[in-house]
């Protein structure tokens, strides 16, 4: 079976669009929309391992499993740097990833100076070779691999929604109720560097890193409703991805950076809307009306 | 090749990679500490990143790999992006991580299109134009060590002078407003700074490892000292010193004729080391001070609750 190559483009777009959506909106809303770009970062020492560690193949599988391993130590160091009260969440964050990022160009630079093994084959993945590498069932290999993925966020977000909704917005009365939210946090986050992973490989870490959090940003501006939101911004991510491939063929441009850049003019369109909204709505209360 | 201590003072390269990273250290770490006390710093990533589309824009109308054309072409468009984040945060509930995240991904996303876009019109001068992105300390002129310290000089002497302006609108910008100063100016005033910091940055560190050099410092700093001012000075002198010594060392270990280690990497993970020793053994704030502290504490608990039983 073989599918037309803008079919299997676009597709992987929305599949990388939805996967990223669904646990980037509560990343958004918990304050740590830029753990995506850490984890895409700090994936460098991980994937040398990998590499190290399979003989020297460039697999693609003990890459990503490498990769998913050191965007999970991103998160954990991260988060236990933050807990000890000395270092904000995002401080914590800059000095984790840049370190391990800088251990995998050392690694790099000593042992693999004259292997293709940079930054371009890893992290700026090419979307346009989606539609070569065919995986289960005949389908394209990146419609597999980051569609499963986006189903087992969709379970998660879908069977945990009430708590996810009550430890983001409250956590103090989700532990009150029973159930833990450093758990629940600890559950989401490792899909988010599940999910980077395995999308970064189909895609590029732009687009991923894009993914995860714009969408979600242009919908919060838009409604206050989480579940609104979650819509909005899905809807966001798809109506992109379509016209960001079209812009892309026009200008003969990278299609991933196109859709990044559509991304942020639909961002732009929403925050020139609610000043707008909010501008009236501060008028009408002077007036008194 | 083998080093002495003495080449760092004669040989002319050596001297000048050694001391343009010290003055990028000590630059990036004092204005590193606005950006961390924002609660923004991951500000220099975005900056580095966002610069993207401005270098390819340059490129585009001059033609040239001109380093200066580029350099001011990145900096307007990383200025711009972070002027965005700015309004972000003044017009949105959105936070400041969102803020920072929305442009910095759709800045780069238009930079890589614009990128290939170049790439696809055949012109051979855009060979090399990404590698602006990733730095390389080694081409390090005597030139522009000088250039870094009439900037460095330029971004510390704003900083000394409106100290106290800046101090009152970081900490408290409703009393800043109320007292009728320019809170808008004087918050994007330090963040332009930075932004100059960053382009400096990137021609030797790089894009991703530049966000260190704004970070680590300020963290260390933080750790020995309450006050601003304090904190300024020491993230300078915890900059300038991540910054020589990771150069030298980078020279240092470097086999003959090989690769060598990359200087700002190394870099990088000296700043590290530093702010982790001073996270770890800092007196007051340090974790080990802290659990020291606890221990004296709880022991002292227990003796006065045997001595109430007697």
């Amino acid at each position: 079976m073989t599918l037309p190559f803008d079919l299997v483009i676009v597709g992987t777009a929305v599949l990388v669009a939805w996967a990223c959506t669904l646990p980037g909106l509560f990343l958004v809303l918990r304050r740590q929309a830029l753990l995506g770009d850490a984890i895409s970062h700090a994936a460098l020492p991980g994937i040398v391992a990998g590499y190290w560690l399979s003989g020297g193949s460039l697999a693609t599988l003990p890459a990503l499993v490498g990769a998913s391993l050191s965007g999970l130590l991103t998160v954990g160091l991260s988060a236990l740097i933050a807990r000890s009260g000395r270092v904000k969440e995002d401080a914590a964050l800059g000095l984790v990833f840049p370190a391990l990022f800088a251990a995998g160009v050392i690694a790099v630079s000593l042992n693999y100076g004259n292997v293709h093994l940079d930054l371009d084959a890893v992290l700026y993945g090419e979307i346009a070779y989606t539609p070569f590498r065919t995986g289960w069932l005949g389908l394209p290999a990146a419609w597999v691999l980051v569609g499963g993925m986006g189903l087992v966020n969709a379970l998660f977000v879908g069977g945990l929604y009430k708590e996810l909704k009550l430890s983001t917005f409250d956590p103090g009365l989700a532990r009150t109720l029973g159930f833990s939210p450093r758990l629940l946090s600890g559950a989401l986050l490792t899909l988010v560097a599940l999910t980077v992973v395995a999308a970064f490989d189909a895609v590029g870490a732009v687009l991923v890193v894009a993914f995860l959090i714009v969408p979600s940003a242009t919908a919060l501006l838009l409604t206050r409703r989480l579940g609104t939101a979650l819509a909005l911004a899905l809807g966001a991510g798809l109506s992109a991805s379509v016209l960001g491939y079209v812009v892309a063929l026009a200008l003969d441009a990278s299609i991933t950076g196109a859709v990044a850049g559509v991304l942020g003019l639909q961002f732009v369109l929403a925050l020139a809307a609610q000043a707008f909204r909010a501008r009236r709505v501060r008028g009408r209360a002077v007036l008194g009306r | 090749m083998t080093l002495s201590p003495a080449d760092f003072f004669t040989d002319y390269t050596l001297r000048s990679i050694v001391l343009g990273s010290a003055l990028l250290g000590l630059v990036a770490g004092t204005l590193g500490c606005f950006s961390v006390l924002r609660r923004q710093s991951l500000i220099g990533d975005t900056v580095a990143h966002a610069a993207l589309p401005g270098i390819c824009a340059a490129f585009l109308l001059t033609g040239t790999r001109d380093t200066l054309g580029l350099l001011v072409g990145g900096g307007l468009s990383g200025l711009l992006a972070s002027l965005l984040a700015l309004a972000i945060l003044r017009y949105s509930r959105l936070k400041e991580d969102v803020a920072l995240g929305v442009t910095f991904s759709t800045f780069f996303g238009i930079g890589i299109a614009l990128l290939t876009a170049i790439g696809q019109s055949g012109n051979a001068a855009q060979a090399g134009l990404e590698g602006f992105l990733f730095g390389q300390a080694a081409a390090l002129t005597a030139g522009d060590v000088a250039r870094f310290a009439v900037l460095g000089a330029l971004a510390l002497g704003t900083v000394a002078a409106l100290h106290k302006e800046f101090q009152i609108s970081l900490f408290d910008p409703d009393y800043a407003a109320v007292q009728g100063w320019p809170v808008a100016g004087l918050t994007a005033l330090p963040t332009a700074l930075t932004v100059l910091a960053v382009m400096l940055g990137l021609q030797t560190v790089g894009v991703v490892l530049m966000a260190a050099m704004l970070i680590a410092p300020a963290v260390a700093a933080r750790q020995w000292t309450r006050g601003l001012g304090g904190m300024l000075r020491l993230a300078g002198v915890f900059g300038a010193l991540s910054g020589g010594l990771g150069a030298a060392l980078s020279l240092a270990f470097s086999p003959a004729g090989g690769a060598g280690l990359p200087t700002g990497a190394v870099t990088v993970l000296t700043a590290t080391a530093l702010a982790v020793l001073s996270l770890l053994l800092a007196p007051g704030r340090g974790l080990l001070a802290g659990l020291a502290r606890q221990r004296r504490a709880r022991a002292r608990l227990l003796g006065d609750l045997a001595g109430r039983q007697r």
